[in-house]
């Protein structure tokens, strides 16, 4: 499998053979004496022609994120599958997702300014999420007319929950 | 009167913190807990330990009725209280007294007079020091608020009236911006606090803050344990303190040191406190507020003076006399400390939650490690985001500089983002280093610090992130060989060069 890695600006390509356990580097030096251990769920040590990284990973809704040394990488990958796919477009559901707002992070909800039917602007303050102790306002991304309300308040949510639905 | 028991009403690190110095001055002690909290470190660590009930605070840690039915069901002299929860609440306090125990902390009586703002401010005047200005009474509408801040010009800060913490605060640039910002400031301080009110102050701009740490006992001797500078925060709230303050000359730290003491004398204070001060660039300080309990930061202190907080906290309740006098403080070297939180500081300083997945702490020469969580500990959207605090000493200010650099590179904390690499770009942005900083730092840094971009490092990013998502698939579809998970599908070398 190849796997396409961007970091800030710079993209490389990862072969990994799932059968012999290999992984050859292109994009960078030619050379890569590679030797990678997992010592736990999410935290690797990597041997890389001898100089040592202990590499922890953590994954978020767009990317990887590698800490090395208390510095963070974000990591943006593709397999081939997966770039062939986006090649070739799959983009409808990203149009119908535009009304639908969704919480950025996980909370209480305490407060929701609004009701079904309601004319917003973009920016009027839909609902408040209280997480660790700091109320934060969702805002609305467009203007339009809510058509729907998926929590209510006093319930906990996760991140990325479907809040409200605006056509 | 000695103390033979105490109950210690918080969770996470603090409760761990006044747990070990009861260990260390053979008090037995209990905790409480809420039902997440029955694994957490606390608890596992615990002499004893009572179930208090639901997760959110407000059923369980802020709960007066259950934590007093602890106290007496477990025959306790005292209750610490830690900070925040009910640790400045005067109605907790009395009932502590009401119940003849011992609370670990000031009068009821103080509290409130520290607590209500106004008085706190004519108390600092009263002993010769400036308030930010500012409108003396809660606002009371709209208009009000709009034409105090006219009246002492904008920015202004909109803050809870039993407010702490950076909670319920706000800054208000333009009179547009009035309306929304008081409408946040007071439910953000109606949740958190059961109380909306707001005052509203002038903003001082680029303002460092500096507190100084006060011990008093109850024979009328009060003293200071040094200052603490903790400009570098998010959402108005510390991040990283260090000590003594590398922008202030020893002159003004002196006469800010007399003047904490005096404060905290004419309040008639007891215990350990904070007199808090807002400094701007030309070295001119205002009273903010007093703290009236153990701060966070309380270690850096610890680390300078060699004196345990908590112990003496102690042993004031007990109504000994302080065993030392001012003179007799001795300061050695600097201290930092970095509050290591569950927050995405490349995405706003968002709050995460998640699973600790694997956890490696720092050692070595200098380093202290006051942590409330362990390898498997959830974090929960219910509290505080704080896992850990790594506090460092050394030498003088650059030892203590590389000192933590070297430490945060040895923290690792899988499975969700922390403060970490924040923390060190704090440790590297020039200002900081020449010790000339005030509270815009961490804005000037997430808008100009490019992120990490190391060669051979990035490299390791990229094998990393891509063994993790191999890792990650679902494994229903391998050719049966059931693996150990522990041992990875990604042992293994390639050479390259060999291979072509």
């Amino acid at each position: 499998m190849k796997y396409f890695c961007k970091i800030n600006e710079h993209e490389f390509q990862l072969s990994v053979n799932h059968e012999t356990d290999e992984i050859r580097v292109h994009g960078t030096k030619e050379t890569a004496d590679i030797d990678l251990v997992k010592i736990d769920g999410g935290l690797y040590h990597l041997l890389l022609e001898n100089k040592s990284y202990l590499i922890s990973v953590s994954n978020t809704n767009m990317y990887f994120r590698a800490s090395i040394g208390g510095e963070e990488y974000n990591v943006e990958i593709e397999d081939n599958i997966n770039r062939l796919k986006s090649k070739y477009g799959e983009k409808a559901e990203d149009v119908n997702n535009l009304g639908k707002v969704h919480s950025p992070m996980p909370g209480l909800v305490v407060h929701i300014y609004v009701s079904v039917g309601d004319e917003v602007q973009l920016n009027t303050p839909l609902l408040a999420l209280e997480a660790m102790k700091m109320e934060n306002e969702i805002i609305s991304p467009a203007n339009g007319k809510i058509t729907d309300i998926s929590v209510t308040t006093g319930q906990n949510i996760s991140a990325e929950t479907l809040l409200m639905t605006i056509e | 009167m000695k103390i033979n028991k105490i109950l210690i009403a918080n969770r996470g690190e603090i409760a761990l913190r006044i747990l070990r110095t009861c260990k260390e001055m053979n008090i037995r002690s209990t905790v409480v807990y809420s039902d997440i909290d029955r694994t957490s470190l606390h608890v596992l660590y615990a002499e004893e330990a009572y179930s208090i009930g639901a997760p959110l605070s407000s059923e369980s840690y802020l709960r007066i009725d259950k934590i007093i039915d602890v106290a007496k069901t477990a025959s306790v002299d005292a209750i610490h209280p830690g900070y925040g929860f009910l640790s400045e609440n005067a109605e907790f306090a009395e009932a502590v007294a009401n119940n003849n125990m011992l609370f670990i902390g000031p009068s009821p009586e103080t509290i409130k007079t520290l607590g209500d703002k106004t008085k706190a401010k004519s108390l600092a005047s009263s002993c010769g020091v400036n308030s930010v200005p500012g409108a003396s009474e809660p606002i009371d509408s709209l208009q009000s608020a709009l034409e105090t801040a006219e009246e002492i010009g904008f920015p202004v800060l909109l803050k809870a009236a039993s407010g702490g913490g950076g909670k319920g605060m706000r800054i208000v640039n333009d009179s547009s911006a009035m309306e929304e910002m008081l409408r946040i400031a007071s439910s953000e301080a109606e949740s958190s606090f059961g109380d909306s009110r707001i005052f509203i102050e002038k903003y001082i701009s680029c303002p460092h803050h500096i507190e100084f740490q006060i011990l008093a006992d109850t024979h009328g001797n009060t003293v200071h344990l040094g200052d603490r500078e903790c400009s570098v925060q998010r959402r108005y709230q510390k991040i990283m303190e260090e000590s003594p303050s590398p922008f202030i000359t020893d002159e003004v730290r002196s006469k800010m040191g007399a003047h904490a003491v005096e404060i905290m004398k004419a309040a008639k204070y007891t215990g350990a406190g904070t007199v808090e001060f807002l400094v701007n660039s030309d070295m001119d300080y205002y009273f903010l507020e007093v703290n009236t309990r153990l701060q966070v930061e309380h270690t850096v202190t610890e680390m300078r003076t060699g004196i345990d907080l908590v112990k003496e906290q102690i042993r004031i309740a007990e109504g000994n006399e302080l065993s030392f006098t001012q003179e007799e403080i001795m300061f050695t070297g600097h201290a930092i400390e970095c509050r290591i939180t569950s927050e995405d500081t490349s995405n706003d300083f968002l709050p995460t939650t998640g699973r600790i997945r694997s956890l490696c702490e720092p050692g070595g020469p200098g380093i202290r490690i006051d942590s409330g969580v362990r390898q498997g500990s959830e974090m929960s959207p219910y509290y505080d985001p704080l896992m850990s605090k790594l506090i460092v000493w050394g030498r003088n200010r650059s030892e203590s500089i590389a000192r933590c650099d070297r430490a945060l590179s040895e923290y690792v904390i899988s499975g969700l983002p922390t403060s970490i690499p924040f923390c060190k770009k704090v440790l590297k942005h020039n200002s900081f280093l020449e010790g000339n900083y005030d509270t815009t730092l961490s804005d000037s840094l997430m808008k100009n610090v490019a992120p990490a971009d190391h060669d051979p490092e990035r490299t390791a990013a990229a094998i990393g992130a891509a063994a993790y998502k191999v890792d990650s698939k679902p494994k229903n579809f391998s050719n049966g060989n059931s693996t150990n998970d522990n041992a990875s599908a990604w042992k293994r070398s390639g050479r390259e060069s060999s291979l072509r």
